[in-house]
C-alpha cells in the first residue's frame, strides 16, 4: 500500500508488537514500565513528549487540588443518573460526554482560556513583563464580553480550589512560569473590572500551557485529571442503583407544558367522522 | 473521624434551588400526556409514530402532508450501513461482547455525531430554507448524476404519498434535499433534525450489530482501514 492509499491511516500513538508494544516512540515493557507514572503516560499519550517526574507530579497536583466530587455537581449528577440502573461504565461515559458543554464542562472552557492567553501573549509580544501593558491588553480584551473564560464559579464568589493549586505551584517553583504569571496578572484585572476571581480550570489551563501542551490538547488532559471524581460517582451510583434516580416521585416533577387537549382526529372520531389521517 | 450527627454544609446547600424538576413535554404519572394529548387514548389510536415525533419536537400535530413527507424522508435516512462509523462502531462493540446498552449507546452517540456533522455542513441551507432569498447555497447543489437520481426517487416517493415540494425542483443534492423535506415537515431546529435522524437510523444500526455474534473477533477485518505506525 502506498503512502497515499486512502485505506491507510498513519498513527503516532501505538503499534502492537510480539513481545512488547510501541507507544509514542517508546517500548512499553522496556522503556516505560516501572519508569513512567500514570500522569506521565497521559501526557506522553496526548502530545508525544515524555514529562519529567516533576511535570508529571504537577499533573497529579492538579488532579488532587481540583477535586470537587459532590454528586450534585451537574456532570457528576449525569453520571449518577446514567449509572442508576447498575452500569458503572455507562455512568463514566455519560459524565465524560457532559464535559463537552460550554457552560460547565472542562473542554470548551480550557480551550477558550488557552486561546485567550495565547492571544494576549501574541498582543504583548516583548512587553509581557510590563504590568501596565498586560493590564491594558487584558482590559482591551475584556471589552463587553459577558463570559470570561477561566474566571468565575457558580454558587460562590471565589473558587476555593485555586489557593491550594497555587500552593502546589509554588512548592514546585512553577508559579512564575510565563502562562501562570500572565494568568495571575490578568486575574488581578478581571477581579478589579468584573469582581470575579479565577477558577480552577483557568489556572489548570495556564499550568498545562507552561507544561508545553497545545490549547486543543489541554481539554483531554484535564478530563483525564477529572476522572477520579467521575469514576467515584459512577462506581457508587451503579452499586446503589437508587430507585429515586431511576424515576423521581411524581410529586417532585412539575409539568409546565401545554394544557390537556384533544386531537382533531379524536374529535372527528367522537363526531363519527372516522379517525384516519 | 466524621460522626453521624455532623451536618455537612457548603455553597450548594446554602444556595436557593428549586425543589421540583420541571417537565415541558410529557406529564408525569401513569397516564402520560404528550404536549397535552393523551398518549394511550388519543395519539396511539389516531396517529402514527412519525406524527408523534413531530408533535414532540414542534409542540403541534403536523398537517397530514407534513407527516407523510417526514415519513418518506426518514425512510430515505433510515439505512445505517456498516460502512459508516455508527454501525461500524456498534458492530465492533457487539463483537467485543458489549452489553446491549453499550452497543446502543455507542451507536447512538456516533449516530448523533454523524447527524450533527450533516446538519452543520448544511447550516447555510437551513438558513436559506428559513427565509433566504435567491438560489439555494451552491454547496447544497447536486454534483453527480447519482445524487440527482436519488432526488428524483425522493420526489417520486413523495408524489406517491401526494406530497409535492417546490424546493425539490431545484438541483439539490441528496442530503440537502432530505433536510429540506424535514424542514418543510416542521423540523426547523437543527437539534430536532439531528434527533429524528438518530431515531430513524438506530433500528438499522442495532440490527446490523446484532447480526454479528459476540466473540467473532477473528471474523472482523482488523486492518480495515490499516493503521500504520510512525515514530
Amino acid at each position: 500500500m502506498s503512502r497515499e492509499d486512502p485505506l491507510v491511516i498513519t498513527t503516532r500513538v501505538a503499534h502492537a508488537g510480539h513481545m512488547d508494544h510501541w507507544f509514542r516512540g517508546y517500548m512499553v515493557g522496556k522503556d516505560l514500565a516501572g519508569r513512567a507514572t500514570l500522569a506521565g503516560l497521559m501526557g506522553l499519550g496526548i502530545n508525544g513528549r515524555r514529562l519529567t517526574d516533576d511535570e508529571a507530579g504537577m499533573l497529579d497536583d492538579i488532579a488532587v487540588a481540583w477535586t470537587s466530587a459532590d454528586p450534585r455537581i451537574w456532570p457528576l449528577k449525569v453520571s449518577r443518573l446514567a449509572s442508576s440502573f447498575g452500569g458503572t461504565i455507562q455512568g463514566i461515559a455519560a459524565a465524560l460526554l457532559c464535559m463537552d458543554c460550554h457552560v460547565v464542562g472542562i473542554w470548551e472552557s480550557s480551550l477558550a482560556t488557552a486561546r485567550w492567553l495565547g492571544e494576549l501573549r501574541e498582543s504583548l509580544r516583548d512587553c509581557a513583563g510590563d504590568p501596565e501593558r498586560v493590564a491594558q491588553a487584558a482590559r482591551d480584551h475584556l471589552g463587553n464580553r459577558r463570559f470570561i473564560p477561566g474566571f468565575g464559579v457558580p454558587y460562590r464568589v471565589e473558587d476555593e480550589r485555586v489557593p491550594p493549586m497555587w500552593r502546589c505551584l509554588a512548592n514546585r517553583g512553577r508559579d512564575r512560569l510565563p502562562n501562570v504569571h500572565l494568568f495571575e496578572q490578568v486575574g488581578d484585572v478581571v477581579r478589579r473590572e468584573r469582581g470575579i476571581g479565577p477558577n480552577v480550570t483557568g489556572l489548570a489551563t495556564a499550568i498545562c500551557l507552561d507544561l508545553g501542551f497545545a490549547p486543543d490538547e489541554i481539554g483531554s488532559l484535564l478530563i483525564y485529571l477529572a476522572t477520579p471524581m467521575i469514576i467515584a460517582n459512577a462506581h457508587e451510583g451503579a452499586r446503589q442503583a437508587p430507585a429515586v434516580l431511576q424515576r423521581l416521585p411524581d410529586d417532585r416533577v412539575r409539568y409546565i407544558g401545554p394544557a390537556p387537549r384533544v386531537s382533531p382526529r379524536a374529535r372527528g372520531a367522537d363526531r363519527g367522522e372516522g379517525g384516519a389521517g | 473521624m466524621p460522626s453521624a450527627a455532623r451536618t455537612w454544609t457548603g455553597p450548594i446547600d446554602e444556595a436557593r434551588s428549586p425543589e421540583v424538576l420541571d417537565g415541558h413535554v410529557v406529564t408525569p404519572g401513569p397516564r402520560p400526556r404528550l404536549q397535552g394529548y393523551d398518549v394511550e387514548e388519543d395519539l396511539a389510536v389516531h396517529y402514527g409514530l412519525v406524527e408523534t415525533f413531530l408533535l414532540a419536537m414542534t409542540g403541534e400535530l403536523p398537517e397530514p402532508w407534513q407527516a407523510r413527507a417526514a415519513e418518506v424522508a426518514l425512510e430515505f435516512l433510515a439505512p445505517a450501513p456498516v460502512a459508516e462509523a455508527p454501525a461500524h462502531a456498534a458492530v465492533v462493540a457487539r463483537i467485543c461482547g458489549a452489553r446491549s446498552s453499550a452497543i446502543l449507546g455507542i451507536g447512538a452517540v456516533t449516530l448523533a455525531e454523524q447527524a450533527h456533522a450533516l446538519v452543520e455542513e448544511n447550516r447555510d441551507l437551513l438558513a436559506w430554507l428559513a427565509g433566504g432569498e435567491g438560489p439555494p447555497p451552491a454547496a447544497s447543489l447536486a454534483s453527480t448524476d447519482e445524487e440527482r437520481e436519488s432526488v428524483v426517487r425522493l420526489r417520486a416517493a413523495l408524489a406517491a404519498r401526494d406530497v409535492e415540494l417546490p424546493v425539490l425542483a431545484g438541483d439539490l443534492s441528496r442530503d440537502p434535499a432530505l433536510l429540506a423535506v424535514l424542514f418543510h415537515a416542521g423540523l426547523c431546529e437543527p437539534e430536532h433534525i439531528e434527533a429524528v435522524i438518530v431515531a430513524a437510523r438506530l433500528p438499522c444500526l442495532t440490527a446490523e450489530a446484532l447480526a454479528w455474534r459476540p466473540r467473532a473477533l477473528k471474523e472482523y477485518p482488523m486492518n480495515l482501514p490499516c493503521f500504520r505506525y510512525e515514530e
